[in-house]
């Protein structure tokens, strides 16, 4: 079977009329679910498992009866079938990089001319281009983000500085030297490097070149994009994607809500009914991305939006969603990261002095604050500063982001039937 | 600068009569000293006050009339001149990446950088490498994953720290190769065998390319002899401002110069050549279109081998890094110049002098910082977290502990980095 999916360029998809766009995508559909069929034995699998047979298919419309591919079924799959899960439809050996997520969930590098091609005008659309210097702070080591913004923006002829996430005051000084016109990042990250940068005497209007903050994978970032935009006068945009699928969907210019990428088949199902939702209702995100490396068709992101179908003046004529209102599951997303039980339970697990724990999330200013709450079986003979800063080390390894405090609480506090993780922020 | 047809490529080069490349290195070299003097303002600058012009400069011998460039030096004119102290050769926009190294120094992306010593393309197919060099803000990373990419390898994009996660990946994905320093392999082996493994049984690695820090030797021979872990290249030479400048073979003889790039060894004093045999410092002028950093001086000390190599490369050798030349000092393949450490005591107005201390215990650099307070009721325990996240933040690497101590025990004119490794 050939190898490609092809599709019309993004510029002339982005002002397509939704039924011809619908066209061209069941079109894409058709071919993506024969060849992951054919390629992706775990595709085949929940194929068959739902009785759904591919030469029937000939739209989204038909994989109603497909359950949804959630994370938690992912992290099974790959477990089940080491080590790329069944899911890519090419031998381990063939692909560039291959990242590990939480889980570990060994996600490949994609390597399709689509999903290339959608990520490029994506960061366009928001608003990166030639000439631009961009600081990346999302994370290249390990996960997906930093190394897939980075090619993205790349591709799309910007010149990035690969600075990470951490180090803020060395990010102060490269921004302000090399005179930085972009960043990428989480909206708590990028607020941390503003007021480092007024700790040191800098002046953020006068002394920064900043045009536009690309922040978003926190909720809430409303507020402070306001900050940003009045105070600093620095235009802000928003990107959404997950480690799995890539980017799928962006902020204009007339920041109405995000844009469904191109090259991306979304459902709205509601996390009650399990159908679509109607225009102005809150669904979780599903996605089915034309993507040959990695096909995964009808991925439940676990994130909630609203759906909103009036025309944008942008004149782009793809669906929109809201910000993101909140998680279907228990993984909560902390700093742009996904914190999850699964990988906080072993962690814990080494050690035997602790009775119980949780994990908080709370939102004190504009930064996620993450404490772990512990209660010891007894304190006799604890050293509890080497236990705390054990403590602190291991989850912080385990869960990839740092904990801000480890806090011993008497029994009780902790009740007996409780969640691991908690989110008790308010925005 | 357009590309002949005819040309060798550099598997070919390492490959050639001494004499004959010789030629072609020469015809390279007069090319780039054309074009960085025509491109890259600050060259010109460059060999202005030195009264000479690129037509005086025809063969390598003729390089040593060339003043060096050095690291200090460019440092200063990238202040002067930010971002690249006028040796970018395109335009800023032209550039995918930049990074920033110790220094501070900004290091632009260049197309010639981290070569794989002659290795062709398809030499990677089928395996799965880890690569855990950091992959923020310095070239090291970045560079090394494309070069790995390049030859057709799947990478890994590890980075450092997370030892358990390291173990655990190289075990899930039956990882054949790691790239980074020994010392971190030394770490990753430690820690499989405490969480119970066999790890010449229970894992698939095959090899390492490990460099990047004094003294490999001992872990390298460990890795090959306990581990059966071949130590591909032995060992690789590559800096942050100029890529990659020598890389081992499967004899393990030391590492072979690149060719394309004319290396030299020079008195540091006097910038003039050493015969083979001499130590003195590598001076490198890399064939690179983006960033001809013509005359660069590593700083690093070594010498050069000429007599034959069994591999098949006819291209002299270095057998080691010997040393530095200057004061900064490579640690667990950071360097940390006195520059950054002098920039961050003097933000603790409460210390009066200090001294940071280098050794190797049991094969990993260990860093100590020494303390004297001017302000002796300071609260040790806050100026502690506090000079470490100082430290991280302007060197990118750690002190392993602070010791406070009394009076005269550093000396006023006392070095502030003391290298006190052996090997």
């Amino acid at each position: 079977m050939n190898k490609k999916s092809s599709l019309p360029s993004f510029e002339v998809m982005e002002k397509m009329s939704r039924g011809k766009k619908q066209k061209v995508l069941d079109e894409q559909l058709k071919w993506l679910v024969a060849y992951a069929y054919e390629k992706a034995p775990a595709t085949k699998a929940r194929f068959d498992a739902a009785g759904i047979v591919p030469s029937k298919v000939s739209g989204i419309k038909d994989l109603d009866s497909l359950p949804l591919l959630r994370k938690d079924a992912l992290v099974d799959l790959y477990k089940a079938n080491p080590p790329l899960g069944g899911l890519v439809t090419v031998p381990i050996t063939e692909l560039e990089r291959v990242y590990v997520s939480p889980g570990p969930i060994y996600d490949p590098h994609h390597s399709s001319e689509t999903y290339w091609q959608r990520h490029v005008h994506l960061v366009r659309a928001v608003g990166f281009g030639k000439g631009d210097i961009v600081v990346n702070t999302w994370m290249y080591n390990l996960v997906p983000a930093g190394l897939m913004i980075d090619e993205a923006l790349r591709r799309a002829g910007v010149t990035v500085i690969p600075t990470g996430v951490g180090n803020t005051e060395l990010q102060v000084q490269v921004m302000h030297q090399l005179r930085a016109t972009g960043f990428a990042g989480s909206t708590g990250f990028f607020m941390n490097i503003i007021s480092k940068a007024e700790e040191m005497g800098l002046d953020i209007r006068k002394d920064f070149n900043l045009r536009l903050a690309v922040i978003g994978g926190e909720m809430g970032g409303g507020p402070i994009r306001k900050t940003v935009e009045e105070k600093y006068g620095i235009a802000t945009g928003d990107m959404y994607g997950t480690a799995d699928v890539g980017l799928i969907a962006y902020e204009c210019n007339a920041k109405n809500g995000m844009h469904i990428a191109e090259g991306v088949i979304l459902e709205m199902i509601s996390y009650e009914t399990g159908k679509q939702v109607e225009p102005g209702e809150v669904g979780e995100i599903v996605v089915t991305p034309i993507d040959e490396t990695y096909p995964l068709i009808r991925f439940g992101t676990g994130d909630l939006a609203g759906l909103i179908d009036e025309p944008c003046t942008c004149g782009r004529t793809s669906v929109r969603i809201t910000r993101l209102l909140g998680r279907v599951g228990d993984a909560v997303r902390t700093r742009g990261m996904f914190i999850h039980p699964r990988q906080l339970e072993p962690a814990m697990a080494k050690f035997p002095q602790v009775a119980q724990y949780q994990a908080v999330v709370t939102r004190p200013g504009t930064r996620d604050d993450l404490t772990l709450k512990v209660e010891l079986k007894t304190e006799e003979g604890i050293d509890k500063e080497k236990l705390s800063n054990d403590l602190n080390r291991m989850v912080s390894e385990a869960l990839r982001i740092k904990v801000d405090r480890v806090e011993f609480v008497a029994k009780g506090v902790i009740p007996e039937w409780h969640k691991l993780i908690v989110d008790e922020r308010v925005y | 600068m357009e590309k002949k047809e005819s040309r060798p490529l550099p598997h070919e080069l390492e490959r050639m009569v001494p004499k004959e490349r010789q030629k072609h290195l020469e015809e390279r070299m007069r090319e780039i000293i054309d074009y960085a003097y025509e491109k890259a303002p600050a060259v010109k600058e460059r060999f202005d006050k030195a009264g000479i012009k690129p037509k005086d400069i025809r063969t390598v011998k003729d390089m040593e009339k060339i003043p060096m460039l050095r690291k200090d030096d460019l440092i200063a004119l990238q202040k002067e001149s930010p971002p690249f102290g006028g040796y970018l050769a395109v335009p800023l926009d032209n550039l995918e990446r930049i990074y920033q190294s110790p220094g501070p120094i900004f290091d632009p992306q260049r197309k010639r950088g981290f070569g794989g010593g002659g290795m062709g393309p398809d030499f990677g197919k089928g395996q799965i490498v880890m690569n855990t060099w950091s992959y923020h803000i310095t070239p090291a990373g970045l560079g090394v994953d494309q070069l790995l990419r390049s030859m057709g390898f799947t990478v890994v994009p590890m980075g450092t720290g997370n030892t358990e996660l390291q173990v655990q990946v190289m075990r899930d994905l039956k990882v054949h190769g790691f790239v980074g320093t020994p010392s971190f392999l030394k770490i990753i082996i430690d820690k499989a065998e405490d969480m119970g493994y066999d790890f010449k049984k229970d894992f698939n690695l095959k090899w390492a390319m490990v460099g990047g820090e004094m003294g490999g030797e001992a872990l390298r021979k460990l890795f090959q002899e306990k581990y059966g872990i071949l130590c591909m290249g032995g060992d690789t030479y590559a800096t942050a401002d100029v890529g990659t400048v020598a890389t081992g073979c499967d004899k393990q003889s030391g590492m072979h110069i690149t060719a394309d790039a004319i290396v030299e060894i020079v008195d540091p004093t006097t910038g003039k050549q050493l015969e083979p045999g001499e130590i003195g410092e590598i001076v490198v002028t890399p064939f690179d279109e983006v960033y001809p950093l013509i005359r660069f001086g590593t700083g690093d000390l070594s010498m050069m081998v000429d007599e034959p190599c069994g591999c098949g490369r006819t291209t002299p050798r270095l057998p080691k890094i010997m040393g530095r030349s200057g004061e900064a000092v490579r640690v667990r393949g950071m360097f940390v110049h006195p520059k950054q450490t002098d920039e961050t005591i003097a933000r603790f107005p409460e210390i009066r002098r200090y001294q940071l201390v280098v050794t190797r215990p049991q094969n990993r650099d260990e860093m100590v910082l020494k303390v004297e307070l001017a302000d002796a009721a300071a609260d040790k325990e806050k100026l502690k977290s506090a000079l470490d996240k100082s430290f991280r933040d302007t060197c990118k690497v750690r002190f392993d502990r602070v010791e406070f101590v009394a009076q005269g025990i550093i000396t006023k004119s006392g070095k502030q980095i003391v290298d006190e490794r052996v090997y």
